[in-house]
């Protein structure tokens, strides 16, 4: 039998596309950071989220998620919605002006209603058990899958958190907005935990993957397939929301802040 | 009192006019006449729910003791808590909040005085109902939160419970129409240069608990009709043996329960953040660490409620999660200690009544939530959960923290209401009382709960060091009493000869201590500039002003429809009822049974209907488009269209209804009939209420009187109106396409 050890260490996909991916990522960041400067902040932040895009897709949470846990495909689900985009999002160099504004993209896709609708409907759209089912037995689905989920994370912080400070949303706004995509994640965590049916009825078949693993999952970690699932649910509703929380609390640091001097001292001598 | 003498009587010397005659209190929609009879009622049923308490305490004073029967007992028990909870705690909050916010925020009055008013007649209304149980036998025994299935007809047979269910859907309904009342006037009403940014801390909270509010209590209303249904209709979806689900109760009592604590705590937190920093000469220490951690703690108390329930075997999953999360809330909480302290921490400190009550607060409250800290750790919560030992948590938490930040509050804003300052040497025998009297009684009930003397039990045995604990413990009620005493001798004493305060004997810094004492009833003759988080302190130092030393974010724009702003928070709170009522739906009806949704219903023409209310959303927005554009004659037309497919809508469902019940299906008769009647009626019952308000619209617009500021009136039942259609396509989706099953 496998230990946890061993599961640590040994299952990565080496051959994931996902390497790839970060290869070709971190080298246009190197070479965009070259000609724009960027501070140690956003650098921090695109290490973030080219590792947290390894971690989801070719460490052992992602062959865990493959076909052994429901919980461990759960987590890789909120790190690719959620903590990929921001960070990737956060990692772009900032720009004051909207003049300098090359990074345009197409209208909608700023908008409120788009990011919470792509974020939260891509959620609840993949656990659909025939869907959950499809993207795990085909790559091709799977690949759609997890494209979609980096879009529509992307789609849902763009407008809070996008390079271009005055085209943000208004901090109080991105607060109410931020708490609502709390509530739809939340929704569904919930009926994921409390729901008796199998979300992901593979999981609960057991069968497909090294017999090992499985036993290694179910007996020794004590991961039944109910426990799994109620893991899974919880996972989207608490730790997800306490990222929609921080990001609230970042946003209204910045409704607290005053900017400086530069309009500011007009505005100061305009009420003397 | 005959309309003569109101007209006679002139307008005294402080500009109080004609309206406080009695008539007029009756009658008044002055946001400060309504936050005093808050208040009044409030001390009222405060005696009521003391007096309660202290028979509690007597019956419990010796072991084995028999003065009072278990049956009364229970009945004490339960209607000490809902009175406490529901007719003191939530109503002397609102009415400081009704008296303070337009005061503090340079208003003249709240956004909807009639509303307010309204809602205030609500809680006498709730208060007689839920005594008036008294006599019909027996008032409610349940306990305050009133499990089923012990809640249930089988096992509460007397009416008791029922007119608890009311009461609090009654009180429920005041609650919210206060909170979005407030809403919209901390957005709306605020003086020029009042940024949210800058408004004061007591605003800032009852802005978040007011958002609680409109949050939780539809979640308590939801449970409410479901066991109200129960008990008079018959259904079960409480009783276990019916195929119901007990722990749903909890569930939804709790998801009300759990940010009813933070309704109850964070006001208070709003007054200790006016008093301590008025009282130690300083503004108060990281302003926006106070606020945004309100924030958190608000988003938090919503997720964390099945805390309450560790005891029932949720699973460790579960109980792993909510632990945390119910960890989590310390920070924030803490974070608030850390910024009282930091306060005091080298301020030139006054030790009046009102900063003791505020220092005391500070300790017990410090207390209160270290043992809540206690409670999120699952294992420990098993050990102590239904002992003295909750008993005293939370009295921690709801009488030394808020009831002392009330006594706080009173004190200091006394002067403002009634223009004369309480009696110090009087208000520090009433602070020494409560102090000790407050210890004594729940400090000890501590080791009674961890000795394991189980609450609401009627009688205890005579186990060694129970007797003497109970015996302290009941002695430290006697105190609070003569402490209550006190405090309304000193009322009453300084209505008569009190020393007049003046406009601002503190030398306070918020809005409120810039008019008179007690304001007229405009509030301010004019508003102070506002440039900071102090406005008056600006006023009266000039040399030392705020704004001079560090800048706070100006006042931006803000939107100007109260009628679309109220209409949006009454659908959040609409929301969440309909998501507890369809999440019943769903838990009911996951698998198919015998009449099951799949073999009774007709998808087709009821998808015909649903087109057509849809359709109807469509009609309204060109109606609204055609009053916009004086296109009198459009507008109607387009009404008359929508009018007309939303009772075709209704009518379909009366068909239906007829046709179920043709076949035997009832609310009663199963689990699928109680969810589909009660899911389907309530969306119906709102389409109803729907068509009344549009209805009425199409006769003002068939007199012409849809003009101006009116037009918008449209517009925020428009909204309304859409959203019943937003909630019947997730009905839809749900009990006829099955989408969930």
């Amino acid at each position: 039998m496998m230990t946890t050890w061993q599961v640590m260490s040994e299952l990565w996909y080496w051959r994931s596309p996902a390497w790839v991916i970060v290869l070709l990522a971190t080298f246009v960041y190197t070479v965009a950071a070259l000609r724009r400067p960027v501070t140690p902040r956003q650098v921090t932040c695109f290490v973030i989220a080219a590792a947290t895009f390894v971690v989801a897709l070719a460490s052992p949470l992602a062959v865990l998620s493959s076909q052994y846990s429901f919980s461990a495909h759960m987590m890789q689900h909120l790190l690719l919605l959620l903590i990929v985009p921001l960070c990737a999002i956060l990692a772009w160099p900032l720009s004051e002006a909207v003049a300098t504004d090359n990074f345009a993209l197409p209208s909608p896709f700023g908008t409120a209603a788009v990011g919470w609708l792509t974020s939260v409907g891509a959620m609840w759209f993949w656990h659909v058990p025939a869907l959950c089912t499809a993207a795990m037995q085909n790559s091709g689905i799977f690949a759609i899958q997890t494209c979609s989920l980096v879009v529509a994370g992307a789609a849902f912080w763009w407008p809070v958190f996008r390079p271009q400070l005055q085209r943000r949303m208004q901090p109080h706004v991105a607060a109410a907005y931020l708490f609502a995509g709390c509530v739809g994640c939340s929704l569904l965590g919930i009926y994921i935990t409390f729901s008796p049916v199998s979300v992901c009825p593979l999981y609960a078949a057991g069968g497909g993957g090294a017999l090992e693993l499985t036993r290694l999952v179910h007996e020794q970690w004590g991961l039944t397939h109910r426990l799994d699932q109620q893991l899974g649910g919880l996972l989207m509703w608490v730790p997800a929301c306490m990222v929609y929380l921080g990001a609230i609390l970042a946003t209204l640091s910045s409704w607290y802040h005053v900017p400086e001097r530069a309009d500011g001292a007009s505005r100061y001598l305009a009420a003397e | 009192m005959t309309a003569g003498s109101i007209a006679n009587s002139q307008p005294d010397e402080r500009g109080l006019s004609a309206e406080s005659s009695l008539l007029g209190w009756f009658s008044s929609v002055d946001h400060k006449q309504i936050g005093l009879l808050y208040i009044c009622t409030a001390l009222v049923f405060l005696l009521i729910g003391g007096a309660e308490a202290i028979a509690i305490r007597l019956q419990l004073v010796v072991p084995n003791n028999t003065l009072i029967g278990p049956s009364l007992f229970n009945q004490l028990f339960t209607m000490h808590g809902t009175t406490m909870v529901f007719l003191v705690g939530m109503p002397i909050l609102t009415g400081f909040a009704n008296y303070l916010v337009p005061l503090m925020i340079g208003a003249s009055d709240v956004a909807f005085p009639r509303l307010n008013a309204f809602g205030y007649w609500l809680v006498p209304l709730g208060g007689i109902l839920l005594h008036y149980s008294f006599l019909t036998g027996s008032a409610p025994n349940a306990g305050w939160f009133n499990y089923a299935p012990l809640s249930e007809r089988a096992y509460s047979s007397l009416q008791g419970v029922d007119y608890w269910l009311i009461a609090l859907l009654v009180l429920g309904i005041g609650s919210v129409s206060s909170a979005i009342n407030l809403i919209v006037t901390i957005i709306l009403r605020r003086a020029p240069g009042m940024s949210l940014q800058r408004v004061p801390l007591f605003v800032w909270m009852m802005f978040i608990t007011s958002i609680l509010i409109i949050l939780a209590i539809p979640a308590l209303n939801s449970a409410l009709v479901l066991l109200l249904i129960d008990r008079t209709l018959g259904s079960a979806f409480f009783d276990a043996s019916r195929g119901g689900n007990s722990l749903l109760w909890q569930h939804y009592f709790w998801i009300f329960g759990h940010p009813e604590v933070y309704i109850l705590a964070l006001p208070a937190f709003g007054m200790i953040s006016e008093v301590i920093p008025v009282f130690s000469r300083k503004p108060i220490y990281g302003y926006e660490f106070v606020a945004a951690s309100t924030v958190a703690i608000g988003i938090l108390s919503m997720g964390v409620w099945a805390h309450h329930m560790f005891a029932v075997g949720l699973g460790p999953a579960y109980d792993a999660f909510f632990a945390i999360g119910s960890l989590l809330i310390a920070i924030p909480t803490g974070l608030k200690v850390f910024n009282w302290t930091a306060t005091l921490w080298g301020g030139s400190i006054r030790l009046t009544t009102s900063m003791c009550f505020a220092i005391a607060f500070l300790v017990q409250f410090v207390i209160g939530g270290l043992t809540g800290v206690m409670f999120a750790v699952a294992p420990i919560d098993w050990q102590l959960t239904d002992t003295y030992f909750v008993v005293a948590h939370f009295h921690y938490v709801l009488f030394g923290g808020t009831i002392f930040a009330l006594f706080a509050g009173g004190f200091y804003w006394f002067p403002k209401m009634t223009g004369r300052l309480l009696d110090e040497r009087l208000g520090k025998i009433t602070f020494w009382l409560m102090v000790i009297g407050f210890n004594m009684t729940f400090f000890v009930q501590h080791f009674l709960g961890l000795m394991g003397m189980p609450r609401r039990t009627y009688t205890y045995g005579d186990h060694p060091g129970w007797f003497a604990l109970n015996a302290i413990s009941t002695a430290g009620a006697f105190f609070m009493g003569a402490g209550v005493l006190v405090f309304l001798w000193n009322v009453l004493r300084t209505l008569r000869i009190g020393e007049a305060a003046g406009d601002n004997p503190w030398d306070a810094f918020t809005l409120e201590w810039a008019t008179t004492s007690p304001p007229h009833e405009q509030n301010f003759a004019q508003v102070p500039e506002v440039k900071s988080r102090r406005p008056v302190w600006d006023m009266n130092h000039p040399d030392l002003a705020d704004w001079k030393l560090s800048r706070t974010p100006e006042d931006r724009r803000r939107p100007h429809s109260a009628a679309r702003l109220a209409s949006a928070a009454f659908i959040v709170s609409e929301a969440m009822f309909f998501l507890l009522l369809v999440s019943a739906y769903v838990v009911f009806n996951r698998t198919t049974g015998e009449s099951s949704a799949a073999r009774v219903l007709e998808v087709g023409r009821t998808a015909l209907f649903t087109l057509l209310l849809l359709a109807s959303s469509i009609t309204l927005w060109r109606a609204e488009r055609a009053l916009r554009a004086f296109d009198q004659d459009g507008f109607l037309r387009w009404l008359g269209v929508t009018l007309g497919l939303g009772a075709l809508f209704l009518i379909n469902q009366g068909v239906e209804y007829a046709g179920l019940l043709h076949r035997g299906i009832t609310i009663s008769s199963s689990l699928f009939g109680s969810t589909f009647f009660t899911v389907t009626g309530f969306h119906g019952l709102h389409v109803l209420a729907g068509l009344v308000a549009l209805a009425i619209l199409f006769v003002l617009g068939k007199r012409g009187a849809l003009t101006g500021r009116r037009s918008d009136v449209l517009g925020a039942i428009g909204y309304y109106w859409h959203f019943v259609d937003v909630v019947w396509i997730v009905v839809f989706s749900i009990v006829y396409l099955r989408v969930l099953s």
